[in-house]
């Protein structure tokens, strides 16, 4: 990839404008223990940091893996040098969602759905052998789950899209 | 009449290595010394270390003096030190510090040990009775220890102490102790002590996976482990006995072993935005152990994120530790260990090469944890008043790793400068000790005049006859103890005893003065003294003899009650008395045929040579010259000052290397102690320690002078390193860092016009075509560039491609500067070099990244080259003229890489600077000082003594196949062309031996060492065996 042509240099700025970022230094601390660099793709922080550095702007656009993040802030505790990956992720999906009217993540779905973009219900038995609790997930309260569609339905990206969602 | 000077005393505070080196250059000299340590024992980290690179073994004693080695008891450094001018105190602190440089005031608390290593004669039986059980700190609690305990398990002597916390005072250490040395009312001791000068060494605090927040996540099973919790894992007296290493949670035998780097340091979240320097090579060196002991089976993988080989020798180190012993190295900072129900471990990585995650479990973590410095420097500000910089260490001179700003006479060293290798805590110790020497002088204080006692006249002709002295060690001694009329009943029969006294206590008062009776009435010519310490009073009984008209080198002392039980199990009184008089037979037999040995005195000129007159050399100059010592300073060029000096404006710790130049320049030019000799080279140089004498060729005139002098220092520099890679000749877009610097400062270069630079980083470096090792300085030489085109047009884009940011200590702070400006550091390998191509007269870089796994190419502007440090082409010829050796790189070889790192083989020749290895401004000038120093110590006499125990060779059996010659370790024997005969220069012999064992001839032998003695000690104990044999 050409630099000159395909990135822009301070792109950076207009996503993640804190004194922070710069600090990366590509350690990996943020992907070794990502439960969302599982995926396929898998996010990949790291990656993610250098693109808004170097300024990909396209690439960015494009990418879905920011939306694959379950927010468990591992990345934010355990990074070193203190960029604040999560907040780094929250910065790029606002920015995606301000600079794609199209981009309409499918998480959103997700959220929709069952109130979280991963499937926190599971893994009944795996807790309940290690004496965890019970999650109390809205999915297992219809009424309460009506009322947070309802109210979900009412922002602009969700009733604009509404036949994504069943409606 | 002129008022008596006081005697120059300092304080060292630390007795680390940093602290045991300041201690003993500062005692060589000829000051008091105040060693103390808040530790229970001496040694510090290197106490717990049986191995260090690159040899991976021990080698503490080689920072012992070469000459005159005999005055400062020549043991094991790992057991203990002993010289007769320095004051051990180990177990004190230090609580206040009252006054300034030249005259401190310094209160000390002494600790109550409640044992008193004077009259403890170790035998432990109060360890053996002790009820209470603790964990052993010195094995980081892998191992358990009793409340009455030997703090460290090799040490000499054993310095036994009671832990007050864990103590219950039963009583039952009390009702064992044969010799009363046990007190547990015993209480501590303030005391207050005058000083001229202090030395800080006493290391930092080190990183507590059990304190910091930042560990929880790694540290979730004893089966993860600090790097030195390790070390004591794979010491022969740790935990496993040196057996092969196992898991602390069930004793299996770990196969898979992972290291984890930076654990505590290069932390910016923690507030730690530095390196702790040592790790990466202590964890290569613990990988490559760690396949020694467990075999090929054993996989050792090290997680890192910049692999820091700066240092002389590393990155070959690192090299074979890969390629050789197959040490697995992957650029990932893992999150955290994983605890399996099973107890297993395992973690997950992003392993870079494949772009891939992999989940492997391991049997045993370590943990290379490094250093938390600011605590310590804030207690040392506090207590002395002293100033903090703005990162909150103690600030130092601008140009100055040792000096204390503002407080004459208080210096730092060792891991006080930031964790330290062996190298750097010598280099610094002798530093250190150098600058408060020269404070010293400056205060016109004494030294230490040798007691002149006469040597009584050797009565070798005479048959010999041999006086034993047996101390009883107080009367006291328990039921098993030695049959004292047994012993010396059977010894007064043997052949060649003359006497046999039995005394109370050797080492006390009433002691003394008996043995001062035997040894007035005597008729014997030899003495042979039974002793418990014999290292602690060595010294001083062998004065005492040499006073009542024995021949000191007549006089020997042993250990009568370690040699007796040494490896026997539970002995009764008569196997013991039995094997005593076994031991001393065979000692009498040594003895009896020894010839009396005489010291050597060597004249000192007391003149210096130093080789180059880059900002090192003129640092040597001046310091030597300052105090009183004439100086020949000799420069190949026309004029001073280096490559440094004259070629580089400023360093990115804000330093002026060029100005700085210019004013020692001027210095030197003042100095009326310094003759420079500008467009010279040295061609020959003859003689040893005391008085060389060298051939100075002019290069402008062709004239010849010879200038004598008693030591030489070599400085001779390097320069930017050449290269033809990436296109660099061919054009003026692709440039030096050097150049670009001249530019950017002369205005050649207009930072206004640069859109994109890239720079590359190790370019011919770190590769084994070309310079196969890291330069050290050209990090912070892009960082420093780099920073200035920002500062210079902030819309500009840099671009640093790297192998590993070599940022090591607190230059990461630069690093992290750099990356909060917005330059881009972009990983390389070797194997996957960036391309330059010349496209429309641009230079287009097309490189991988790494993170990105994609190919980038960028136009810049312009692409400018680290290209490293080269060594100065004069060296090889300055090797030939002062015969010595050159590393493969180039280098000037120093004596040893740890130990020795300023001095050669040959005593009387040193080197300081980049003619060592490329380093800092600072480093630079640290070991001009040390050098100055290590040739002060001789200098600053008109005379030396050499040991009596050297090697010697018998002429008329001598062939001169010059065999010794080759094997000499020590540069110590010579082939004379005019005599036709082998020399031996008394001041380089160390008494090692390796000739007697190469001559074929038996020419060489090693005075008080011959065949004839060690035969009949042999045959002694062979006999007795006989006897006792045929007895039964």
């Amino acid at each position: 990839m050409d630099l000159q042509q395909g990135s822009i240099k301070d792109l950076w700025k207009a996503i993640y404008n804190t004194g922070d970022l710069h600090h990366c230094f590509n350690c990996s601390t943020c992907l070794s223990g990502c439960p969302a660099s599982h995926g396929d793709p898998p996010l990949l922080v790291r990656n993610l940091a250098r693109m808004v550095i170097l300024g990909l702007e396209e690439e960015l656009l494009n990418s879905d893996t920011p939306w694959a993040c379950v927010s468990c802030s591992k990345c934010e505790e355990m990074c070193p040098m203190d960029v604040k990956p999560f907040e780094m992720i929250l910065a790029i999906r606002q920015w995606q969602s301000a600079n794609d009217e199209t981009r309409v993540p499918p998480s959103i779905v997700e959220i929709y759905k069952r109130g979280y973009t991963q499937a926190v219900g599971v893994n009944t038995d795996l807790r309940d052998s290690l004496g965890l609790p019970e999650l109390k997930t809205i999915t297992k309260n219809p009424e309460q789950l009506k009322l947070f569609q309802e109210m979900l339905m009412k922002t602009p990206v969700v009733s604009a899209n509404d036949y994504m969602f069943g409606g | 009449m002129a008022e008596k000077k006081p005697i120059g005393t300092v304080l060292v505070a630390g007795a680390g290595i940093s602290g045991i080196k300041a201690a003993i250059e500062l005692a060589e000299v000829g000051y008091k010394v105040l060693l103390t340590d808040a530790s229970t024992q001496v040694g510090g980290i290197l106490a717990k270390l049986d191995y260090q690179f690159p040899t991976d073994h021990c080698g503490m004693c080689r920072m012992l003096p070469m000459v005159g080695r005999e005055y400062a008891s020549q043991y094991c450094m790992r057991k203990s030190l002993f010289h007769e001018n320095i004051e051990i105190l180990p177990f004190t602190e230090i609580t206040s510090v009252a006054g300034d440089g030249g005259n401190y005031k310094v209160e000390l608390l002494k600790k109550a040990r409640l044992v008193d290593p004077a009259v403890c004669n170790e035998m432990g039986e109060c360890i053996d009775v002790c009820p209470v059980e603790v964990e052993d700190e010195f094995n980081h609690g892998l191992t358990r220890r009793k409340a009455i305990y030997q703090a460290i398990p090799h040490n000499t002597p054993k310095m036994l102490l009671i832990d007050k916390q864990a103590c219950t005072k039963c009583g039952e250490c009390v009702k064992v102790c044969t010799t009363g040395a046990i007190n547990l009312e015993a209480q501590d001791e303030v005391e207050t002590r005058e000083v001229h000068s202090i030395v800080l060494a006493s290391g930092v605090k080190l990183y507590n996976t059990r304190e910091f927040e930042d560990a929880k996540s790694y540290a979730v099973s004893p089966d993860v482990v600090s790097s030195l919790a390790f070390e004591r894992m794979m010491s022969g007296s740790g935990t496993y006995q040196g057996d092969v290493i196992r898991r602390p949670s069930d004793g299996k035998p770990a196969k898979n072993i992972a290291w984890i780097q930076c654990m505590g340091s290069r932390n910016r979240r923690q507030n730690r935005d530095y390196c702790s320097s040592i790790c990466c090579m202590f964890a290569l060196k613990e990988a490559v152990l760690a396949k020694e002991k467990g075999g090929p089976e054993v996989d050792t993988t090290i997680f890192y994120m910049d692999m820091r080989t700066f240092g002389k020798g590393f990155q070959q180190y690192k090299d074979t530790a890969v390629e050789e012993h197959g040490v697995k190295l992957i650029r990932c900072r893992v999150q955290g260990v994983m605890l399996k129900p099973d107890g297993s471990l395992e973690m997950r990585y992003f392993d870079p090469d494949t772009n891939e995650f992999f989940v492997k479990g391991y049997d045993l973590v370590v943990m290379s944890t490094g250093q938390i410095p600011f605590e310590t420097h804030k207690k040392w500000a506090d207590l002395l008043n002293a100033p903090l910089d703005s990162r909150g260490l103690l600030e130092t001179e601008q140009y100055s790793k040792i000096k204390v700003a503002r407080k004459p006479g208080l210096f730092i060293c060792g891991s006080l400068m930031g964790l330290t290798d062996v190298s750097e805590a010598m280099s610094s110790g002798i530093a250190a000790a150098g600058e408060a020497t020269n404070f010293l002088t400056s205060l016109g204080v004494d030294t230490i005049q040798e007691e002149e006692i006469l040597e009584p006249i050797a009565h070798e002709r005479e048959n010999p006859l041999v006086s034993v002295a047996l101390c009883k060690c107080g009367e006291k001694t328990g039921a098993d103890g030695l049959d004292y009329e047994l012993l010396s009943a059977e010894l007064q029969k043997y052949r060649g005893v003359g006497e046999v006294h039995v005394i109370d206590s050797i080492c006390k008062a009433e002691g003394e003065t008996a043995t001062a009776d035997i040894f007035g009435k005597t008729k014997c010519n030899r003495l042979l003294i039974g002793a418990c310490q014999p290292f602690m009073y060595r010294q001083k009984l062998k004065n005492g003899a040499r006073k009542a008209g024995f021949h000191s080198s007549l006089v020997e002392i042993f250990d009568l009650f370690g040699i007796a039980r040494r490896g026997m199990v539970e002995p009764s009184k008569g196997d013991w008395t039995r094997r005593a008089a076994k031991e001393v037979k065979a000692d009498i037999e040594k003895l009896k045929y020894k010839p009396a040995l005489h010291v050597n005195t060597l004249p000192i000129n007391q003149t210096a040579l130093v080789v180059g007159g880059g900002i090192g050399g003129m640092q040597s100059a001046l310091s030597l010259a300052g105090r009183g010592v004439q100086v020949h300073l000799v420069e190949k060029e026309a004029h001073l000052g280096g490559y440094l000096g004259n070629q580089v404006e400023h360093t990115v710790d804000g330093l002026a290397p060029k100005a700085m130049a210019g004013e020692m320049k001027l210095k030197v030019f003042e100095q009326k102690n310094i003759t420079v000799h500008l467009n010279c080279e040295v061609e020959k140089t003859i003689g040893t320690l005391g008085s060389f004498e060298s051939k100075i060729h002019a290069r402008d005139t062709g004239e010849n002078t010879y200038l004598h002098h008693g030591a030489v220092i070599m400085a001779t520099g390097g320069h930017e390193g050449a290269t033809t890679e990436y296109g660099y000749g061919a054009t003026d877009k692709v440039l030096l860092q050097g150049e670009l610097k001249k530019g950017l400062a002369g205005g050649s270069i207009d930072a206004g016009g640069l859109e994109n630079v890239v720079m590359i980083q190790c370019v011919g470096s770190r590769q084994k075509e070309g310079r196969h090792y890291c330069s050290r300085i050209c990090c912070m030489g892009a960082i420093a560039n780099a920073l200035k085109i920002k500062e210079m047009n902030p819309e500009s884009r840099v671009f640093i491609l790297y192998r590993d940011v070599m940022t090591y200590g607190f230059f990461e702070q630069y690093y992290t500067k750099a990356r909060t400006a917005g330059i881009i550091f972009m990983n390389y390998s070797l194997e996957n070099k960036p391309q330059v191509e010349m496209v429309e007269g641009k230079p287009v870089v097309k490189f991988m990244d790494t993170v990105l796994a994609t190919e980038l190419e960028l136009p810049a502007d312009i692409v400018v080259l680290s290209t490293g440090v080269d060594p100065e082409e004069s060296n090889q010829r300055l090797a030939d003229a002062f015969g010595v050796a050159l590393t493969d790189d180039g280098f000037l070889a120093e004596a040893d890489s740890k130990w020795r790192p300023i001095e050669f083989q040959k005593v009387g020749l040193y080197l300081a600077g980049t003619a060592h290895s490329p380093m800092p401004l600072k480093s630079v000038i640290m070991q001009a000082e040390a050098a100055a120093q290590k040739a002060y110590t001789y200098l600053s006499g008109r005379e030396v003594h050499s040991a009596s125990v050297i090697s010697k060779v018998k002429d008329a059996l001598c062939i001169r196949c010059q065999r010794c010659v080759n094997i000499c370790p020590y540069g110590a024997r010579s082939y004379n062309e005019v005599d036709k005969c082998i020399d031996v220069d008394p001041a380089s012999c160390q008494a090692c031996g390796m000739c007697a064992v190469e001559c074929q001839n038996n020419a060489a032998e090693v005075t008080g060492w011959s065949d004839k003695q060690l035969m009949a000690a042999i045959d002694a104990k062979l006999m007795d065996d006989l006897l006792m044999s045929t007895a039964e």
